[in-house]
């Protein structure tokens, strides 16, 4: 999730400030583009048919769109006129993911009309270009497991608190620097780029901001790093399907921190058909029985009351449609519920799970390990490896059934492989780390290459021949994101768990960073 | 060459594999893995011709490309005049691809009275609830997974509810004459209203196994 408290630079300027012409960006949740440029939506297009399919379901996290406008714009400043502001150029930059540049190079060029990167390469003198290389050219977080991720996010804190400290040191202040570094950043990413600060130079970030900065400069850097009872988070996921289509999260809400309480407000603009009626009470009162159940607290006894709200708001760039049920007054085939698309009747879980969309949060089914350990931080175990073959073996007998000239014949033979090794039973996917076993044991034989891995190779069989396969090596949880009915609810895991509310937290420790926060 | 082929898949759940193909001379192929009836079926194509003009004119536009679809979608593939389609399952659809999406989607319910090799549900008024076979050709299932879950709604609430795992049923050779009566989960009926009732479990289609979901509506 990416913060927006504040977006100074959004506002559409009439002519770019090198004399190039701009273009207006549409508003986040727009679908923007025509085929022939290169949107959010367009590279989503080109991503379901390109190298990130064959990646799997991962889930891959970009920045916001109306951040990568702000940034966009910001790096332009940086360039234009006489001269380069080398160090807003390198706030601006520092920490950002290869699927963050991919916005920012897309919203720079819908705005100025040609490549960042080359109007980087000409501003910058070699050497600071090389500073940003590796910025430019990181690897996209679909390409990496679940440790290259951990240890991304901490070089990317590093780099944020370095730009920080110093935008602050030696005399004068680099207030662009400053700003740059902190725009677009997630609570929990301002939480951990604090702590990383703290840690390096011995004293808080707020302090130095506090001695550094003063005015309007302050308020704006204060507003970026949370210390504000006010703001908006925003981010965006692509989730890849098992049928090679991208769905994409587009999460977003406003916050109201007080002394007890945390509300959020989430907006979207329900469109309902003809004689259908929204029962927005109904659904919010579902949603509190699934999300208004926690506190934020710490041990010395202050509490924070968490409380969601689903708003109607017809100014809203995310719409939802609101379609008449099959048979009136209640649910069931053929309707079929998706985060763009509501009954007036659906069961009682259905929009608490869409809710989560709305603030941010992947599904937690059909995902890779990786992702799996990425978002909930554990991995489930599964059966053990009873087969009397090893994974090396199985992985083999796997290979050979997915190369066989008869593509028909692929599926069903997979299936016979892993039903005789029991990675299916009963016609059900036995997923865990004998799965992941072979499967890594099947990519270190065969997978040198990306279309040779596993995934690919079973995605890239006939369409609706690989829901079974494909959920053998990946993941569910039993939470109100993942698949309860399928999956079960753990014997630790409940409907919703502290990692779905990993970001309000982090917004109270930003807040009052001193005090130990947990959620209860 | 096939006519057209149209696919609906979504590996969110509940898990979508609904397959069409129709030859040209108008012999269809369906699986369906949501419904009143899950299986293979395959009759005659209700109207050919409009369908032979349809992929015609399909095949003469740019078919539709799908962007991003929202979280739970499924995606809807049409294949006609040697051109593919990808889009929103549900989702309107314009221009010279509407006709043929709209005959393939139209074609995939009603093949479901021809079934070749099938399960449907029938649900009585006092909550009992029949797997049944259609066809004449025998469908492996798996009902060792099978779950029946039964929803009470009444004025478009849920007034009751109740879920119920068949343990222990196994792998089930459902041919020609087969038929269970499924123990449903306990469920008060007084006050009436509509009782939808699903049964979930794994069909074996030709060596592929798929999450299949029979659904079955009865006023109480």
């Amino acid at each position: 999730m990416r913060t927006h408290a504040a977006r100074p630079d959004s506002t559409p300027q009439p002519a770019g400030p090198r004399g190039r012409a701009v273009a207006q960006l549409p508003g986040p949740g727009v679908r923007p583009g025509t085929p022939g440029t290169l949107t959010p939506l367009n590279v989503t297009r080109l991503q379901a048919t390109a190298g990130n399919r064959a990646a799997g379901t991962v889930v891959q996290r970009a920045i916001g769109w109306s951040q990568a406008e702000v940034l966009a714009r910001r790096l332009e400043d940086a360039m234009a006129g006489l001269g380069t502001d080398e160090e807003a150029i390198y706030g601006a930059l520092a920490g950002r993911t290869a699927d963050d540049m991919k916005d920012i190079r897309d919203c720079y060029r819908q705005l100025f009309g040609g490549s960042l990167d080359a109007a980087l390469r000409d501003e910058l003198t070699d050497d600071e270009f090389e500073r940003i290389r590796g910025v430019l050219e990181a690897p996209a977080e679909a390409t990496m497991d679940a440790g290259e991720r951990q240890r991304a996010a901490i070089d990317a804190a590093g780099a944020i608190a370095g730009q920080l400290h110093d935008a602050m040191e030696g005399l004068g202040t680099e207030e662009d620097q400053i700003f740059n570094a902190l725009t677009g950043r997630t609570p929990s990413e301002i939480e951990e780029i604090s702590r990383t600060y703290t840690a390096r130079y011995g004293h808080p970030l707020a302090d130095d901001l506090r001695d550094e900065l003063s005015g309007d400069d302050l308020a704006h850097a204060l507003r970026l790093i949370g210390l504000e009872d006010t703001g908006t988070v925003e981010n965006m996921l692509q989730q890849h399907m098992t049928e090679g289509a991208t769905t994409v999260v587009r999460g977003r809400f406003t916050y109201t921190l007080t002394e007890d309480s945390l509300d959020v407000d989430v907006g979207a603009k329900f469109t309902p058909a003809a004689g259908v009626t929204v029962p927005l009470d109904t659904w919010n009162g579902q949603i509190a029985g699934t999300w208004n159940r926690f506190w934020i607290t710490e041990p010395g006894g202050r509490s924070i009351d968490l409380q969601m709200h689903l708003r109607n708001d017809s100014g809203e760039s995310r719409e939802i449609r609101v379609v008449q049920n099959a048979v009136e007054g209640s649910y069931g085939y053929p309707d079929r519920a998706n985060a763009g698309m509501w009954y007036p009747v659906m069961p009682a879980s259905t929009a608490p799970h869409e809710y989560g969309h709305l603030i941010g949060l992947p599904d937690e089914y059909q995902r890779t390990a990786d992702d799996f350990q990425a978002i909930t931080g554990a991995a489930r175990t599964g059966p053990e490896n009873a087969s009397g073959k090893s994974e090396a073996e199985i992985a083999a007998e796997l290979h050979t059934a997915l190369t066989v000239p008869d593509v028909a014949q692929r599926a069903p033979g997979a299936t016979t492989v892993l039903q005789n090794r029991g990675l299916i039973a009963g016609g059900l996917a036995q997923q865990g780390v004998f799965a992941q076993a072979v499967m890594t044991a099947y990519n270190d034989a065969y997978g040198a290459d990306t279309p040779n891995q596993l995934l690919p190779a079973l995605q890239n069989l006939p369409a609706g021949s690989n829901w079974t396969l494909m959920t053998v090596f990946s993941f569910a949880s039993g939470t109100i994101m993942g698949n309860p009915e399928q999956v079960g609810t753990g014997e630790h895991e409940h409907p919703v768990e502290p990692r779905h509310l990993r970001e309000f937290k982090a917004i109270v420790h930003n807040r009052w960073p001193d005090l130990d926060w947990s959620v209860e | 060459m096939t006519l057209v082929t149209y696919s609906r898949l979504a590996d969110a759940p509940p898990p979508e594999r609904e397959l069409l193909e129709v030859e040209p001379d108008g012999r269809a192929r369906v699986w369906r893995s949501n419904g009143t009836a899950i299986g293979r079926f395959g009759g005659t194509a209700g109207d050919l011709a409009g369908l032979r003009a349809a992929a015609e004119e399909a095949a003469a536009g740019e078919p539709p490309t799908v962007g991003e679809l929202p979280p739970g979608a499924a995606l809807e593939i049409v294949e006609a005049g040697g051109r593919t389609a990808r889009l929103e399952a549900r989702a309107a659809v314009a221009g010279s691809w509407a006709r043929v999406v709209d005959l393939c989607r139209g074609e995939l319910d009603a093949q479901v009275a021809w079934p070749v090799a099938a399960i449907a549900g029938v649900l009585g008024a006092d909550g009992g609830f029949r797997l049944e076979h259609r066809g004449s050709e025998t469908l492996p299932i798996e009902l060792g997974a099978l779950v029946v879950e039964v929803v009470l709604w009444r004025g478009g609430a849920e007034a009751a509810r109740g879920r119920m795992p068949g343990e222990g049923l196994g792998r089930v050779e459902a041919g020609p004459g087969w038929s269970i009566q499924l123990a449903g989960p306990a469920v008060d009926l007084r006050g009436g209203g509509t009782l939808v009732a699903v049964a979930s479990f794994v069909a074996d289609d030709a060596g592929i196994y798929v999450p299949v979901a029979i659904t079955a509506r009865a006023t109480i």
